[in-house]
């Protein structure tokens, strides 16, 4: 009897994650490490409800600062248990060193943290939090790594905030935030020199990576690692000029330099472990992309050409650290590149795709790719390229429904065209077709820093300093 | 010669007046915690009432819980004669008979058994091993005895004598070793129970027996929800169809999965079957703020009407038809009323516990009422109130039926309460509770935190309030007369008596003196 009563417990929770009764975190920029901007599971998306999204949230943020990077795309908390009840939280960073914490579902804040720091500001070299925040990232069993025991300020972190939420602040120095209440859990740490301008922030194993960017603050530019395992913190730092980083399976740390190379970093020490320098041109910023494919991790980087590399991670480059694995035609053409991080998702059906976004005038798109074995090795085939649209920002994609942010007409010089506006589209993931369209819902150019989507909802922010969000409806 | 042939037909009248009893969790069957028969206490005599007599107990509490609301019985055939009793249930698996006119123990019976296999764990204030559910006692026989249906935490349903405590039948199995199920409530020979939070491993589901069943086969339905856990089990209505809320989960009637509802299932050729559900538009919001619908339902009759009442933790009240709770949809009451309390949308110390009362005053009018914990509603706005409610309090509202469409309306507000309970209805007074207990399961600094000993450091002590049925005024307090907290208990009143147990296995009871 004791048995089929456990039984009976064990299938209805197991019927219950089988239905998405979970509620999934976007614990950083691009949803994961590996910077894929897949949400593995959102059961309340799907292809058959999304030409139903509505407008869900909408809230402007009172602050001085304008701008296509003032304002974050958040990083969502699915459910904190709080001493207020149960919350989905969003992670706001913007303003003058200001971070908000939203309660997504009622569209209240339910904290709001400034920090008092002393550093100068300027357009390039913003007085705020420039990187976007990071949640824990939590051990995934398909992982090839050993798990990391949880130990020094991680551990005294942990131990103050079950769940805390970790940001720089403008002055170098890395938060541990209480997401019940927006305090510091533990004294905040030196982390980065005042004034640097870091990329989002990624926590796994207990270590904190970031990039610095721009030489703000007379900060070399370098990938940036602190160990939170150990009683102070021991930060490392590897010279280079890079976008955002993308973490492997293994913990390796990706980046592709300005001067077109994919660096393979070691994890917390980052000693350089192998690069590819094939390909080409110098220039590109774009964040490489890292997915599992067949028992190791690929990456795919863009190079300042315009063509994407897909690359082995046992060996970036092969012998001569030239050769990837496969190389697409380049997608640049007069007037048009490609921009920001590339993106990643599986299909029910096995497929992997990967999507760039091309910025051009006077309209770019986003173009998909499959991975594909023709001859026994594994290629980029391109699928479809998604209708016209301006300034597109890295997709996500949840639910086989990629989420495009056409942010709008700018310059060259990322300034938003007067009169220009953002439209977030919803295109059916293995056709490109178009699924929904915020059309003239959204007044304000889009913010350049990112999209989010969790549990239903679509996030991005706008030059006017508001964050929207689009979704299914939640009766409440 | 003559006045004392006077006097002997006096007593021999009073003993036929008919005897006001509290023989089940929340009064009847249908869970309206109305005392229908109360003559003693007045609104104008309330103010007077005293502490009759306590007794401690020697039950030892588990976890938060201790002892039940106890059910009365008057006129009960004692080897020290015929007396009033309240049958006083701990979670210790114990059974007290209390002689109410001194508060002197008549019988104690405790149940013994093999310690189960499995428990909650410890320190988890909703597993406590041992008796959960408050007893039942039913009719009288031929003989003008009562049985007292106790289940005990090994799940045997035993059947004792009110009067003597001894077993009139063989205990039976009926539920699963701390399975943590609440009230009995015993309808035409059948008995329901529910049971919730998985406790042991054990499965959520509204229970049946039918007792003129010589197999004693166990009925059982399962809505595949968090847990069954309206305080006073399920209510059942005039066709036997027993109504309980099915707690924390999600609807999915496809795959017959009804969290966050009402279910309600009727016995039927020997099986426990779904009849109907009302399940609210918005539960797929209860169920992501764990607002649980675990309020049980109270039933009753308006103009010719089987109605219902219920709640949840959201924190507004819902009044359904018994013929159809949620209309062709499921989804549709007859009335959702605005958000009372919990603007936080918190899942613990807020909302509607508990579960619902209903009475009839003698014009006719119908109230409907509800306790909830938390502050009030920045916008719900009742005609009468007492002041700023930051704790808890009772609303009352009144069930009326204009152009053909019910409505529920505000009549008033009690006073503020440290996390109101249950009320109960005797003679048009209100009695109501705060229960005075540590309700919170999570905390800044540790997240969810829920665990026993904390919050029983934490809690304070209940208050027992009189408050006038129409007006919700207060008519008395029982101030800081009762020393501990009360957890997932409840009231009982009947002649002249008003009771009420503490966690430190205290049963007081309250009335007026020399009466």
């Amino acid at each position: 009897m004791n048995k089929t009563s456990a039984l009976a417990v064990i299938s209805l929770a197991c019927t219950a994650m089988a239905n998405g009764q979970v509620a999934m975190d976007w614990p950083t920029l691009g949803g994961d490490a590996q910077r894929t901007g897949w949400a593995k599971v959102d059961d309340r998306i799907t292809k058959e409800n999304v030409k139903d999204f509505q407008l869900v949230l909408k809230r402007k943020f009172d602050m001085k600062e304008k701008g296509p990077r003032s304002l974050a795309p958040p990083v969502v908390m699915g459910r904190l248990i709080s001493y207020k009840g149960f919350k989905e939280l969003a992670f706001v960073a913007g303003g003058a060193d200001d971070l908000w914490s939203i309660d997504v579902d009622l569209n209240r804040i339910f904290w709001h943290k400034h920090y008092d720091t002393a550093a100068s500001s300027s357009a390039p070299c913003p007085a705020s939090i420039t990187a976007v925040p990071t949640l824990n990232i939590p051990f995934s069993f398909t992982a090839t790594r050993p798990r990391v025991a949880v130990t020094g300020i991680q551990a005294a972190a942990n131990t103050a905030s079950p769940r805390p939420a970790f940001a720089v602040s403008s002055d170098g120095k890395l938060h541990f935030v209480n997401t019940s209440t927006g305090e510091d859990a533990i004294p905040p740490v030196n982390f980065l020199p005042p004034g640097a301008k870091a990329s989002s922030l990624t926590l796994i194993d207990g270590v904190m990576y970031t990039t610095t960017a721009g030489g703000c603050g007379g900060t070399k530019n370098a990938v940036w690692a602190m160990d939170l395992n150990t009683p102070q913190g021991t930060v490392t730092n590897y010279a280079v000029n890079s976008g955002g980083l993308a973490l492997g399976t293994d913990g390796t740390v990706y980046v592709q330099s300005d001067a077109g190379a994919v660096l393979a970093l070691n994890a917390k020490d980052l000693a350089l472990k192998h690069s590819f320098t094939g390909a080409g041109a110098a220039g590109s910023l774009a964040s490489p992309v890292v997915f599992a494919y067949k028992g190791k991790d690929l990456i795919v980087a863009a190079g300042a050409d315009g063509r994407l590399n897909l690359l082995d991670s046992q060996s970036l480059g092969g012998a001569d650290s030239k050769t990837p694995l496969y190389q697409t035609p380049s997608l640049n053409s007069p007037g048009h590149s490609v921009r920001g991080a590339l993106a990643s998702w599986l299909d029910t059906d096995g497929t992997r795709w990967v999507l760039a976004s091309v910025w051009g005038s006077p309209s770019g798109s986003v173009v998909a790719f499959k991975v594909e074995e023709p001859e026994g090795k594994p290629v980029l085939k391109q699928a479809w390229v998604s209708r016209e649209m301006s300034s597109p920002l890295p997709p996500v994609i949840a639910s086989g429904v990629v989420f495009i942010l056409s942010a709008g007409d700018y310059t060259k010089d990322d300034r938003p065209k007067g009169g220009t506006h953002a439209t977030l589209y919803a295109l059916d993931g293995a056709t490109g077709k178009e699924m929904y369209s915020t059309g003239k819902q959204v007044t304000a150019p889009g913010s350049l820093t990112g999209v989010t989507v969790a549990n239903g909802r679509v996030y991005f922010a706008t030059t006017d300093n508001t964050l929207w969000a689009f979704g299914v409806f939640l009766e409440i | 010669m003559h006045k004392v042939r006077l006097l002997i037909s006096i007593l021999a009248g009073c003993s036929l007046l008919p005897a006001a009893d509290w023989p089940t969790d929340a009064a009847n069957s249908q869970r309206t915690n109305w005392q229908q028969d109360e003559k003693i206490l007045t609104k104008d005599n309330v103010k007077n009432m005293k502490v009759l007599w306590k007794i401690k107990l020697d039950n030892v509490p588990q976890e938060m819980h201790s002892l039940f609301p106890p059910l009365i019985i008057e006129k009960v055939k004692t080897s020290g004669g015929v007396k009033q009793i309240a049958i006083e249930a701990g979670i210790s698996d114990n059974i007290y008979a209390i002689d109410v006119e001194t508060g002197q123990l008549l019988w104690k019976k405790h149940f013994e058994y093999p310690t189960p296999e499995r428990r909650g764990r410890p320190g988890d204030p909703l597993c406590p091993p041992g008796q959960t559910a408050t007893p039942v006692i039913g009719p009288a026989n031929a003989s003008g005895d009562r049985t007292i249906y106790a289940l005990a935490g090994d799940g045997k349903l035993h059947s004792l004598n009110v009067g003597n405590g001894e077993d009139v039948a063989p205990p039976f199995q009926f539920g699963y070793p701390n399975g943590k199920a609440y009230s009995l409530n015993l309808w035409n020979n059948i008995v329901f129970t529910t049971t919730s939070q998985g406790c042991a491993g054990n499965p959520n589901q509204i229970w049946a027996v039918n007792l003129n069943d010589p197999a004693k086969k166990v009925m059982t339905y399962n809505p595949k929800s968090g847990g069954l856990w309206g305080r006073a089990g399920a209510a059942v209505d005039s066709t036997g169809i027993a109504w309980a809320p099915t707690g924390d989960g999600r609807y999915d009637p496809v795959n017959k999965v009804y969290g966050n509802g009402l279910i309600g299932a009727r016995v039927e050729g020997g099986d426990l079957n779904l009849k109907d559900y009302f399940m609210p538009s918005n539960w797929m919001w209860l169920q992501k703020r764990d607002l649980d619908m675990q309020v049980t339902p109270s039933i009753f009759t308006y103009k010719g009407r089987e109605l219902m009442i219920t709640g949840s933790k959201e924190c507004r009240m819902y009044l359904l038809d018994t013929k159809s709770a949620g209309g062709e949809n499921h989804q549709t009451p007859l009335v959702r009323t605005p958000l009372i309390c919990n603007e936080e949308t918190d899942f613990q110390s807020a909302g509607i516990w508990g579960s619902m009362a209903s009475w009839e005053d003698s014009k006719g009018t119908r109230f409907a009422l509800t306790p909830f914990w938390g502050p009030v509603h920045p916008e719900f706005k009742a005609p009468v109130s007492y002041g700023p409610v930051t704790h808890g309090a009772v609303v009352a509202f009144k069930v009326e039926e204009k152009n053909g469409k019910f409505q529920l309306n505000p009549a008033w507000m009690s006073r503020d309460m440290d996390q109101a309970e249950p009320p109960v209805i005797a003679n048009g007074i209100v009695f109501a509770y705060g229960n005075g207990e540590n309700t919170r399961q999570a905390y800044a600094d540790r997240g969810l935190a829920d665990f026993s000993p904390l919050r029983i450091k934490a809690s304070g002590h209940a208050v027992l309030y009189a408050l006038d049925g129409q007006t919700g005024k207060e008519l008395f307090s029982s101030g800081d007369q009762l020393k501990t907290f009360t957890h997932f208990s409840g009231l009982s009143v009947a002649n002249g008596r008003v009771y009420i147990a503490t966690f430190d296995s205290i049963l007081y009871c309250f009335g007026l003196p020399g009466h």
